[in-house]
């Protein structure tokens, strides 16, 4: 079936999705690497490590920490190339001429890539509509993307922290959401910033971006209420079908979406499309 | 010139060729007398445009003069600037631009090809093999790809070289596919020699000898020191033909070359006659040229790919900018293409300079049309290949030089 | 259900638009019915449910102008096709003033001169999207349709505008969809923003629409002109 066309509604913040899924890594693989306190569900880790491991794609494009708040792309083709790069890089990852590089010249067919919405949405364009001849649409297989808020601009925000917490961005080892706090784990131990207070240090193109769970992806992954699960939107009947292979040959444990995680999720999906269409306007 | 009663004047807007062009044919009793190729697409200046640019830019932006030759344009360009310049690329970039410049020749007698079937092929067998040839001209078009980064006005095109070194698992891929490509080529390109033999329309050009002076300067590449750019003449379309010309043929967008002022022709058959001793002499010949260069090229790009060392540099980082003079000659597809650079103080274009092969054949299709019937006179510009978005973009060169 | 129409034409461009779409010449032929130069005779004088138009237009070369408004008479769906078509692309750097022509002096993008449907920049696009976007149109909606029909009312768009509206105005996110995005690699991401190789830019547009703030804004524009010409057809403005 053709893809479905993506229509930003703030009445439909979710857009078109043929399912949605409670998600845990049943891979022990990715539970060692997550540890015992990371609150995220490990699933997207699990689906690319299916993908390569029965040799669905070739590759995928993920996101590896380089340092502090800066993340490289990088190409992965080995489970533990993967299982190094799990987690979320608290800033977004430029796509950078070196990838395409990569991506036209190496022997891969088939890639999965993971970004953000923004670079979903780039990907979905890349693959339906090529405006160049030397795009790499062919290669992209699966389009995955991660919820996204919006990211900071990394050196203000280090600027913050180092001023406000004498926390230097060297010491910085990982940062989670918890509840209406941004957890920034450090070496000496961790700070507590209110989110209302990071978001000042949010990047100004976000605030426009009316995106919130990656409407142009095939499969979407955010965080769950429920700590240690991911929430899964499949929107493309590929998605689907690769979702429950990865649960059905033990990658993955899926169940039905709680109440309250959905109903979270589409508050901040409106909320978003909402925010965007205040400050475009001020943009036009 | 016209003052036969019987003269009819017979005004063809051509269809499938290179671009935009009427072809005015005076015929007596249906026998075609005299011709006037005007082409019509509009002036868009290349040589104006590219004046106090930086050549960067130029390079990218002569490729776009045309969109079947377009690696042509950017080889002789290059090769202008680096002779301005005063470098020459490494070895690996002097042989992956001939083997891109011979790929893009396939490409473009390919696409001529498909150009050419409805008027050798009969209807129901048309379509069939406008598809075949299409995607024969496909696999050409991926190689470019590959090898100079896009199939259209390859990127990987620039002064000093190359700008990309093909892996050994790449240089093992083109030669498969060519070898692939090759043997489909053999099999189509006899399948249609065999039908242009029975098609009503081709027949003509069988027998039609024009075998006029001809001009090349390589077999593959181009070598500016093979021909004397000063003796080449470029003058208005008016000039050339003098006279009292159709009210239309004035409005002319091409130009003419003339070498020591005289016509020549240039293109497949010049360069295999003067380099290989082909010695067809008639109009079809022009078309059994093309396919005879398609598989030596293939040969050739063969014979390049193996000489190239993967892990050696393709191009030299060393541009300088500084004033100089430059000249590029290049055996474009359908002939000699000539840039001709001149660099400012700051190493920017002050004057920039293009002669195309179809300047130098449009006065062939006009007189190779004589004594045909007039009712396959577009055929004898099909069988040139025009290239209209070439030959509109040139100036007139310095008289006094 | 007889398959629709479709005229290709080109006004003057490299003929590397055109060409592109004859590589797919063998898909198309599934979906619709060609009409090219390429494969034989065009006939203006007849109506096409779509045109594909391919160059920019020469504004003094009344020949093609008043071909182009023909076209746009004769055709349901009119779509510039390629940089040229669509924004302009190399070729609005021509300054005329050349033989035999010199009259030849101003090239613009087609929208100048009639109204135009979908514009595709792209320097040539990939020839699979004119079938794609043959899919989307039937289909009739969606973001990308919006910002082709978009990028129709502003074409004003190239490395140069990309610059301007987003990168300087500070609403990059620095995602490098642009990056990737560029034929000539006139753009490279510097401390995670795109900077401009002038000398490299060929104002081919490509840029401008895979990013997806200037999309965004352009759809949004192109909303907001559409009202307001609306707004003023009914007030006789
Ligand atoms: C900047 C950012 C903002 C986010 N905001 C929200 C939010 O507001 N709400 C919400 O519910 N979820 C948000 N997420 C998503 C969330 O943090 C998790 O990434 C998601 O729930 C998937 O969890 P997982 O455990 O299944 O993923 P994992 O198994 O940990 O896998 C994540 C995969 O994504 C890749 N990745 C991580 N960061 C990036 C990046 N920046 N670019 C490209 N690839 C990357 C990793 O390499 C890894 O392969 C955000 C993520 C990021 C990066
Ligand atoms: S908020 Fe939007 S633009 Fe910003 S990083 Fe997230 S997806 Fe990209
Ligand atoms: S957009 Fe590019 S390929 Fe198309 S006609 Fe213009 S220069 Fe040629
Ligand atoms: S920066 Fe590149 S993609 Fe953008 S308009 Fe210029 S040439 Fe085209
Ligand atoms: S595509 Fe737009 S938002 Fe993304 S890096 Fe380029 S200019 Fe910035």
């Amino acid at each position: 079936m053709a893809y479905q066309p993506v229509v930003i509604d703030p009445e439909n913040p979710l857009g078109y999705y043929t399912g949605i899924y409670l998600a845990q890594t049943a891979d022990e693989r990715v539970k060692r690497k997550l540890g015992p306190d990371y609150k995220g569900g490990g699933a997207v880790t699990s689906i690319l490590l299916y993908l390569v491991e029965h040799g669905v794609v070739d590759a995928v494009v993920v996101a590896r920490r380089k340092k502090g708040l800066y993340g490289e792309t990088i190409i992965a083709k080995t489970p533990e190339e993967i299982l190094e790069a799990t987690g979320p890089k608290w800033s977004i990852v430029p796509y950078t001429l070196g990838l395409r590089e990569k991506l036209t010249s190496m022997d891969v067919g088939r890639v999965a890539f993971v970004g953000l919405p923004c670079q979903a949405q780039f990907l979905r364009q890349v693959k339906m509509f090529p405006l160049m001849e030397s795009d790499f649409s062919k290669k992209i297989y699966l389009i995955i993307s991660l919820f996204c808020m919006g990211t900071f601009a990394v050196e203000s925000f280090l600027n913050y922290i180092k001023k406000s917490y004498h926390v230097s961005p060297d010491e910085i080892e990982n940062i989670s959401i918890n509840g209406d706090e941004l957890v920034v784990k450090h070496v000496r131990g961790e700070i507590r910033i209110p989110i209302r207070d990071a978001l000042f240090h949010l990047q100004h193109g976000c605030l426009t971006c009316p995106d919130y769970t990656g409407l142009f992806a095939d499969l979407s992954a955010g965080k769950a209420l429920k700590p240690g699960f991911t929430l899964l939107i499949t929107r493309t009947k590929l998605a689907d079908k690769i979702v429950r292979e990865a649960s059905n040959t033990g990658y993955l444990k899926l169940s039905e979406p709680d109440e309250e995680s959905l109903k979270i999720v589409i508050e901040k999906a409106r909320e978003k499309i909402m925010r965007s269409y205040k400050y475009l306007s001020t943009v036009l | 010139m016209v003052d036969n009663a019987l003269t009819t004047m017979q005004r063809q807007v051509l269809d499938r060729i290179g671009g935009e062009a009427v072809f005015i044919v005076f015929a007596s009793n249906g026998v075609a007398s005299d011709a006037y190729f005007v082409s019509k697409a509009p002036v868009r200046g290349f040589e104006k445009l590219v004046r106090g640019k930086n050549p960067v830019f130029v390079v990218n932006a002569v490729m776009r003069i045309c969109g079947i030759c377009h690696a042509a344009h950017g080889i002789a360009s290059t090769e202008a600037f680096e002779d301005a310049m005063g470098i020459s690329p490494p070895r690996n970039g002097r042989l992956l631009r001939e083997a891109i410049g011979l790929i893009n020749r396939i490409q473009s007698h390919l696409l001529h090809l498909t150009l050419l079937l409805p008027d050798i092929y009969p209807r129901d067998e048309l379509l069939g093999f406008t598809v075949k040839t299409i995607k024969l001209y496909n696999k050409a078009t991926e190689l470019l790809g590959i090898l100079g980064g896009a199939p259209t006005h390859p990127p990987y095109l620039v002064i000093g070289g190359v700008a990309k070194t093909p892996s050994d698992k790449v240089i093992v891929k083109i030669t498969d596919e060519l070898e692939k490509f090759n043997e489909e080529f053999v099999a189509l390109r006899e399948d249609v020699e065999r039908k242009a033999l029975e098609s009503p329309r081709i027949k003509p050009l069988l027998e039609k000898e024009y075998y006029p002076e001809m001009l090349a300067t390589h077999l593959f590449y181009g070598d500016r020191f093979n021909i004397n750019p000063s003796k080449i003449r470029v003058v208005r379309y008016e000039e050339y033909r003098g006279g009292n010309l159709p009210k239309e043929a004035e409005e002319n967008t091409s130009m003419i070359a003339l070498y020591e002022d005289r016509i020549v022709e240039v293109g497949p058959r010049a360069r295999l006659s003067i380099y290989k001793g082909f010695d067809g002499k008639t109009l079809w010949d022009l078309q059994l040229a093309r396919f005879m260069e398609v598989e030596i090229d293939v040969l050739q790009i063969n014979r390049l790919l193996e000489r190239i060392d993967p892990h050696d540099e393709s191009s030299t980082k060393l541009l300088t900018y500084r004033p100089g003079k430059g000249l590029g000659v290049y055996e474009a597809p359908r002939g000699i293409l000539i840039h001709r650079v001149e660099l400012d103080d700051n190493g920017r274009v002050s004057d920039y300079k293009i002669i195309v092969p179809t300047m130098f054949n449009i006065p062939h299709m006009e007189i190779g049309v004589k004594g045909l019937p007039s009712s396959i006179a577009d055929l004898v510009p099909r069988i040139y290949d025009p290239c209209i978005p070439c030959a509109t973009h040139v100036v007139e060169v310095d008289k006094n030089e | 259900m007889s398959k629709p129409t479709i005229l290709i034409y080109d006004l003057g461009g490299c003929e590397g638009c055109p060409l592109s779409i004859m590589r797919v010449y063998p898909q198309l032929i599934n979906i619709a019915d060609v009409y090219t130069k390429c494969l034989g005779k065009v006939d203006l004088d007849r109506e096409y449910d779509y045109a594909v138009v391919t160059g920019p237009i020469c504004i003094n070369s009344p020949k093609h102008v008043e071909e182009l408004k023909k076209i746009r008479k004769n055709s349901r769906v009119l779509i510039a096709y390629g940089s040229c078509a669509s924004v302009g692309g190399i070729i609005l750097y021509a300054r005329g003033g050349q033989e035999p022509r010199p009259e030849h002096r101003v090239y613009a993008p087609i929208s100048r001169v009639v109204r135009v449907d979908y514009a595709i920049p792209g320097c040539p696009p990939a020839p699979q999207m004119l079938i794609s976007l043959l899919n989307c149109i039937r289909r009739g909606k969606g973001y990308f349709l919006d910002l082709f029909r978009a990028v129709a009312l502003n074409p004003k768009l190239s490395g140069f505008d990309l610059m301007d509206e987003v990168v300087l105005n500070g609403l990059c996110v620095g995602c490098g969809a642009c990056v990737l995005s560029c034929p000539t690699n006139a753009l490279q991401m510097i401390d995670n923003r795109p900077d401009l190789i002038p000398e490299k830019c060929i104002r081919c547009g490509t840029c401008t629409v895979r990013c997806p703030r200037f999309s965004q804004i352009l759809i949004q524009r192109s909303r907001l002109l559409q009202k307001a010409s609306s707004l003023s057809r009914i007030s006789g403005v």
